[in-house]
């Protein structure tokens, strides 16, 4: 059960929660979310466990620690949202919404890895071919681009080779670990 | 007074004029600020949400670097960055075996990290502030906009005004400006999914833009990047959407003290900006 897991991972305890739905209350993003914040927590304690990972609030999620810092039960409900979003990486992402923002986040930590900084002008290129919206945004960028704002370059970092060696380090302990 | 400074990528990029008014802010301080030159991406919103040993190990890296230099306070000015570094110093007992795997080095976890509204606005440089202090901003009625990430969690942040902090509007009082009480100062702008779900982005920014608006603010001041980017760019849309006039500015706070000290707007980079201070 991921209830389990996510208390030997990270220590949370999903089972404290009573269902005062204070998270929910406070989320910014809940009004586009299939289920709220609190139907998470309890569809984990039943181990209904497909219902959290298949969801579309994992994705919709801002990280924003809103839900964590209210919760009365100490909760850090933010953390087990990370936690559900690993899990669901793996698996296929049926609504677009959601599966644009998980292959951003993919797009984003390709960049960081090949260049050590972001590079926005790469990263949005990438997305939209990804998501085939070539014309989504593209007077907003234009805009942006005549103020200066988007850079046609990468930024340069020295020692590329230590940040891929990181980046190796974090795959080999993460590959003992399952 | 020395201290280390990380602008994370999006001052080197799309908000330059932080960067700028940053640095023209603390020398007129005399604040030096240092910064190694080959500082990496802190993971943003992404490496949290996708490995564990990321979302520590991407700031630790800097952390490691900035801990060699000499001094013993970070500053940072994003919000995002701030956030993940606080995280990962904080995460940083339970992984240590791992993150010394990785780096083959300890981190002696005795940089204090500080957010650069946050340490501009501790009593002495607020003083310092206000001694110098020019061109008083009476002409701005402001609504300060911390966003999510520069006071929460508390267990985090350290923060002690983490729902509704106050310590933005103390300096614009300082800068004399009026600063207005409102609803939205910590709440979400929808940061990094601007790009991956801006109609997302179009609704929060909505609600933040529009009780700025309803309280009678004619400049809304942030400290993070991201926020000033979905903020300002994506301005347009939301009065299209909402069918409101805006026209609300969205200002660095060190662009404020800048111009209360006496700069110019292009020297504050308030060019950059896509809805213009007209002053
Ligand atoms: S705030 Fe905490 S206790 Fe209340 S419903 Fe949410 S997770 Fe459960
Ligand atoms: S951290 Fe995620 S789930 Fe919690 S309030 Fe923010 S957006 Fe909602």
């Amino acid at each position: 059960m991921l209830a389990q897991e996510i208390k030997k991972d990270i220590g949370e305890n999903i089972y404290k929660c009573y269902q005062c739905i204070k998270c929910t209350s406070g989320c910014p993003t809940v009004y586009a979310m299939d289920l709220s914040i609190n139907q998470i927590m309890r569809a984990l304690q039943l181990g209904k466990d497909d219902l959290a990972l298949k969801s579309k609030t994992i994705w919709l999620c801002t990280s924003c620690w809103t839900c964590a810092t209210r919760c009365p039960q100490g909760i850090d409900i933010t953390s087990v949202m990370d936690f559900l979003r690993m899990r669901a990486a793996k698996m296929e992402i049926r609504d677009q919404q959601a599966a644009t923002i998980a292959g951003f986040n993919q797009i984003f930590l390709d960049s960081v890895r090949s260049h050590g900084r972001i590079f926005e002008l790469g990263m949005i290129i990438k997305l939209k071919m990804m998501t085939r919206k070539i014309f989504q945004d593209l007077g907003l960028g234009l805009r942006m681009i005549l103020k200066g704002k988007i850079p046609f370059a990468p930024q340069r970092v020295g020692h590329m080779r230590e940040v891929r060696s990181m980046f190796r380090r974090i795959r080999e302990i993460e590959g003992r670990k399952v | 007074m020395k201290v280390g400074y990380y602008p994370g990528c999006t001052l080197n990029s799309t908000a330059e004029e932080y960067n700028i008014s940053a640095r023209k802010v603390c020398a007129s301080l005399g604040i030096e600020l240092v910064e190694i030159s080959d500082w990496t991406c802190c993971g943003a919103s992404a490496a949290h949400a996708a490995s564990h040993l990321m979302a520590v190990a991407l700031p630790l890296k800097n952390l490691l670097a900035y801990q060699k230099l000499g001094p013993d306070t970070l500053v940072l000015p994003c919000a995002a960055c701030y956030s993940r570094f606080k995280a990962a110093a904080y995460l940083y007992p339970a992984h240590e075996e791992e993150m010394e795997e990785i780096f083959r080095e300890k981190y002696d976890q005795a940089l204090e990290i500080r957010s650069l509204l946050n340490f501009l606005t501790g009593e002495e440089l607020l003083r310092s502030i206000k001694e110098r202090v020019k061109e008083p901003l009476t002409y701005l009625r402001v609504v300060a906009y911390y966003g999510c990430l520069l006071t929460r969690p508390p267990r985090i942040t350290g923060e002690e005004q983490y729902e509704y902090p106050t310590f933005m509007e103390e300096l614009i009082g300082e800068l004399g400006a009026e600063p207005l009480d409102w609803s939205y100062k910590t709440e979400c702008c929808g940061m990094s999914f601007s790009l991956s779900a801006p109609e997302l982005v179009i609704k929060l920014c909505g609600d933040i833009l529009r009780n700025a608006k309803d309280v009678g603010a004619n400049v809304i001041a942030v400290a993070c990047p991201l926020c000033q980017a979905n903020l300002d760019t994506r301005q347009r849309e939301v009065e299209k959407r909402y069918q409101v006039n805006l026209d609300l500015p969205i200002l660095y706070f060190t662009q404020l003290i800048g111009l209360a000290l006496g700069m110019t707007p292009a020297e504050l980079g308030l060019r950059k900006h896509l809805v213009p201070l007209r002053v």
